[in-house]
């Protein structure tokens, strides 16, 4: 504002003071900013204002302003005059209010400008986006019409496609008709062939018949030595007319047997398909009557005939006799009647079958659970049951061709060979996988036993230092009396992982280890040194070696929550983490799989002959 | 099962005597007659040619033998050995002999079908019937031996003549709606008579015995038509095998169809059992040391998974009388089952439960099937294709036997001893027979052989 000052030329220094002055109403504080701004343009005013009004032409340009502003409406930029002779002179308040207003409006437009700038841009935008819009649209438009444009022709095209199969068709059925025709057409010519060459033919044979057998073929003769009597000891008959009768009455007879059999048998079924009628009818009746007793309260339409039924029933029982005369009206009731309850018996299944639907939909009840429940442990037990019959065939079999394979000769044996022959088979198949198994079994033993040998190897170890050390305790405690006390808790302590006075009861268990495997552990390397292979002693054995790992666990859950103190804790580790490492990796698996391999030696004694 | 000795055979003339007692068979010139429990020959006679056709009277008292180059039948009887019977057919010549059902005729068929002689060994007469048709099946008596059905050609039409065969009386004389006649049979009750038409049509005609026609069937046109007919022993079904593949059950009330049994290749049902014979390997250390070079390999059957495919033969198109059609049927003597053979897939007999209606068991052989047949008394089936092994089938399940013997031992045809308790086994040059136990002991076995396979 300063610098602006100091531009200002000295002519315009009203005007700028005037600026300055008017910088202090609070309303043109922003037109102050705005012509800071704007310098430049403020320049360019200034210097059309140099140009417009100088000193020489002060009154003229007032005047002009005057004009203009009145014309304008505002008001007259000099005083009232009195008098008109008097020499108008210029309202400065009036200048200024006019100036003031000018500024406004001239505010008011730029902010009107600006605006209308804004919308300008707005409105351009917009017309940019809807023209990219427009001719985006149009090109989907043209896509969709070259498109439209293709399947119409594919359609006609598949229409053409679809005209020539016709034809295709039509030629073809044209085709067949034609070579049906044509087939008929050489049937008939064939059969007409044949008619002519058949006659020839029958000419030839006529022929022949005269040349051959009207010339009195003396060879044609038979040669019997006597003739014999008839099978039937008859003599031959004359053919006379009576014969033939009698032949016609035996044909017709047996022609009436024949029709008579059949009518008594369809008679028969007949009868049969009644007996079948009425029992289902009875049967229906009595299936459907106590039910209806229940739905007579809802009553259902379907209920009320199967009442009207119930009451008809009893007289058509009574009438059965009837039934055998088979008569027209008779047949008819019944199939009515029939046709009636099988009526009632479908809604009835149809509403079950809806009841069933709906219970479904609600859920599983807790009885169906329990029934799938007992179906499964029924099936399972039915399937053991079967397994075990299964097995207890396969033996009698076995035994029996046993027996058969010692007994039968060599005959029989070579007919029944192939079947023997895949029963062994079988059977060898079945041992060579029972062999198979228990060397895995025999396998797994093994690795069992070396383990616990190693295992055993470091408990002697431990147990010699130990013996070592005891005796070395022993040693000094004949030399020294006094230090044998100390030593000893001390020693127990290092077992035990605790002095602790108060656990000792607690620790009395675990100490029972170390004696347990001292006086165990040599018995069984004896034991494993001698009798590797026998199953019982491994056994043992294990159990032994369980119980002690046992008793370690315990020890390890005993101490843990009471393992206080830090000094005492190394030595426990040393001790723990043996049993501990030991236990879950080998011991566990070793309890199990020596348990295993006991029953598993047992199964093999019972398998052994 | 045991088997006996194999003896000479020619031309596979070997037939048990309709009682069972006696087992006569053709070795060249020469008819020997043995009784079938010991095999011991009864009676040898000498003919005077090579014998081409040999027949058992009803009776079981007289042997015919027919040499058809010669035109001559010859006659023997068993009980009086020294008697003896020639007939000379003379320039006439001489195509078919057969007994009549009284066994006291014999109608032979001259040369050209010219005509039939009717010949009897009671009297001189002879009687003469013109214009036999020659055809699959010209002939047929009545299972009681009353009647005789024959198929004749007059004037370019079919014409069925019904005879009593008492005193070969002409009782009905008709034509029949076919256009070329190809087999005529009786019912087994002999009331109905079943008229098939030729191949090239489909047409199956039943007349009753009194000449009406009692209806028609025709499954369907423009193809090749009736391959093979078959009435159940009950008479109450007639089945009809087609070229279609298909073999249609009719029934005797209304002469409808009941069902059609279709053959396809490809089995899918799970209720169908499928066995098929599978060859076994030599055996190793294991069994007996293994069987000697010169015999086939022995087979046995396996059930196989459904779904299954048959194999298939493709039909020459271009020849006539095409391998395709159901060729083969047979009832079972108690009616429950019908085997059937379709001719393009000839391993494979197929068995039928006439109770239900539908397919029971496949059995495939390893060789196309010869024959087939039924035992007399049980429903059992005897099938044989050619190879050294005769199949026996049951509802208890099925086994293959191999024919012991040196050589191979290639079962043409068999047949069966009246009681179901033997079975001769025929081949080119030779004949044995195969003894089966009794009833129990057999069911048994072939319980046990079938549970296996």
């Amino acid at each position: 504002m300063g610098d602006w000052m100091t531009v200002t030329d000295p002519e315009s220094k009203n005007i700028s003071q005037y600026t300055s002055e008017t910088k202090m109403s609070p309303s043109s504080l922003y037109l102050q900013k705005v012509l800071c701004s704007s310098i430049p343009l403020s320049k360019n005013v200034h210097s059309f204002f140099s140009a417009f009004c100088t000193e020489e032409n002060i009154e003229q340009s007032i005047s002009y302003l005057d004009q203009e502003l009145t014309t304008f409406g505002f008001p007259s930029l000099y005083e009232e005059s009195k008098g008109k002779e008097t020499k108008r002179e210029l309202n400065i308040v009036a200048v200024l209010n006019c100036m003031n207003e000018l500024l406004i409006r001239q505010r008011k437009n730029l902010l009107a400008q600006e605006n209308v700038e804004t919308q300008n841009l707005k409105l351009g935008s917009d017309m940019d986006h809807l023209q990219s819009c427009y001719a985006k649209l149009k090109e989907q438009l043209e896509t969709s019409r070259r498109e439209m444009i293709g399947l119409q022709e594919r359609d006609r095209q598949l229409q053409c496609k679809n005209r020539n199969l016709h034809q295709l068709l039509k030629n073809e059925k044209d085709e067949v008709q034609k070579l049906q025709n044509i087939i008929a057409s050489r049937a008939t010519q064939y059969n007409h062939d044949m008619k002519r060459k058949e006659r020839e033919y029958n000419k030839l044979k006529e022929r022949l018949h005269q040349l051959v057998m009207n010339k009195k073929d003396k060879r044609i003769a038979m040669e019997v030595l006597n003739y014999v009597g008839r099978a039937d000891g008859k003599r031959g008959s004359w053919r006379t007319d009576k014969s033939e009768a009698r032949n016609e009455d035996e044909m017709y007879k047996i022609l009436l047997n024949d029709y008579e059999y059949r009518q008594k048998q369809i008679l028969m079924e007949n009868a049969e398909l009644k007996k079948v009628l009425q029992q289902m009818k009875k049967e229906m009746i009595s299936l459907l009557s106590p039910q209806k007793q229940k739905p007579i309260e809802k009553a259902d339409d379907s209920t009320g005939t199967g009442i009207s039924d119930v009451e008809e029933d009893p007289g058509e029982l009574s009438r059965e006799s009837i039934w055998d005369l088979s008569c027209e009206t008779v047949r008819e009731q019944l199939t009515n009647s029939i046709r009636k309850q099988w009526r009632i018996l479908k809604s009835h299944v149809e509403k079950l079958d809806n009841q069933v639907s709906k219970v479904h939909l609600e859920g599983f009840n807790d009885e169906d659970v329990i029934s799938r429940q007992d179906h499964e442990e029924e099936t399972e037990k039915l399937e053991l049951e079967i397994q075990q019959c299964k097995e207890m065939i396969k033996t009698q079999q076995q035994l029996l061709q046993q027996q058969l394979a010692t007994t039968c000769d060599d005959d029989t044996t070579s007919l029944l060979q192939d079947c023997y022959l895949l029963e062994e088979k079988e059977r060898l198949k079945e041992e060579w996988s029972l062999f198979k198994e228990q060397k895995k079994n025999f396998e797994k033993e093994r690795r069992s036993f070396t383990e616990a040998a190693i295992r055993l190897g470091l408990e002697r170890k431990a147990f010699e230092e130990e013996r070592a050390s005891w005796l070395k305790q022993q040693f000094l405690n004949m030399t020294t009396f006094d230090h044998q006390n100390s030593e000893n808790v001390r020693l127990f302590s290092a077992f035990s992982g605790s002095s602790d006075r108060d656990n000792l009861t607690v620790h009395s268990r675990p100490r029972q280890k170390p004696y347990r495997v001292s006086n165990g552990s040599p018995i069984c390397t004896s034991k494993l040194t001698k009798s590797l292979p026998a199953s019982p002693s491994t056994s043992d054995f294990c159990q032994t070696r369980s119980c002690v790992s046992e008793h370690s666990s315990i020890s390890v859950l005993n101490m843990t929550p009471e393992e206080t103190r830090p000094n005492q804790v190394g030595g426990e580790c040393a001790n723990q983490k043996w049993s501990v490492a030991s236990r879950p990796a080998s011991q566990d698996g070793c309890c199990s799989e020596c348990s295993w391999t006991s029953t598993n030696s047992h199964v093999e004694k019972d398998g052994l002959p | 099962m045991n088997f006996s000795e194999v003896f000479k055979l020619t031309s596979q003339l070997c037939k048990f005597s309709p009682d069972g007692k006696y087992l006569a068979s053709c070795a060249q010139y020469r008819l020997v007659v043995r009784e079938v429990r010991s095999l011991q020959v009864l009676q040898l006679f000498t003919c005077l040619d090579q014998v081409q056709h040999l027949e058992w009277s009803a009776d079981s008292l007289f042997i015919l033998c027919a040499m058809y180059k010669r035109g001559l039948v010859q006659v023997w009887s068993l009980e009086q050995p020294e008697w003896h019977c020639r007939i000379d057919e003379g320039s006439a010549g001489l195509v078919a002999s057969c007994w009549s059902p009284d066994g006291r005729h014999i109608l032979n068929t001259t040369e050209f079908h010219l005509r039939i002689t009717v010949w009897s060994l009671c009297t001189k007469s002879v009687s003469y019937i013109k214009y036999p048709k020659a055809c699959q099946q010209g002939i047929s008596f009545s299972r009681d031996g009353r009647y005789l059905a024959l198929a004749e050609r007059r004037d370019c039409k079919d014409y069925v003549s019904i005879f009593v065969c008492s005193d070969w009386q002409l009782l009905r004389h008709f034509d029949t709606d076919t256009q070329d006649l190809a087999g005529i049979e009786w019912a087994p009750n002999g009331c109905v008579l079943a008229v098939w038409d030729t191949c090239l049509e489909y047409k199956v005609l039943l007349y009753s015995l009194d000449g009406r026609q009692l209806a028609a069937y025709c499954a369907y046109e423009w193809s090749l038509g009736v391959k093979s007919v078959a009435w159940s022993p009950s008479s109450q079904f007639l089945a009809v095998g087609s070229y279609d593949g298909k073999v249609r059950i009719l029934n005797h009330v209304t002469w409808k169809m009941l069902t059609e049994f279709a053959h396809p290749a490809a089995i899918s049902d799970p209720r169908v059992v499928v066995y098929k014979e599978a060859e076994k390997s030599p055996r190793g250390a294991l069994g007996r040391p293994a069987c000697p070079s010169f015999r086939a390999a022995e087979s046995k059957y396996e059930i196989a998974a459904v779904p299954v495919s048959l194999q298939t033969l493709k039909p020459a198109a271009d020849r006539a009388n095409p391998k395709i059609g159901v060729g083969l049927l047979a009832f079972s003597p108690d009616s429950y089952f019908l085997a059937t053979r379709n001719d393009n897939v000839p391993n494979a007999v197929w068995v039928w439960d006439m109770q239900k209606l539908r397919l029971f068991v496949v059995l495939e052989q390893l060789g196309p099937v010869r024959s087939f047949q039924w035992d007399p008394q049980r429903p059992r089936l005897a099938i044989c294709s050619g190879g050294s092994k005769v199949y026996l089938w049951s509802p208890a399940g099925c086994v293959s036997v191999q024919v012991p013997g040196e050589g191979d031992f290639q079962v043409l045809s068999l047949c069966w001893h009246v009681t179901g308790a033997s079975l001769a086994l025929l081949s080119k040059d030779h004949f044995c027979l195969c003894f089966l136990e009794t009833e129990d002991e057999a069911d048994g076995a072939i319980g046990q052989l079938g549970a296996h396979t």
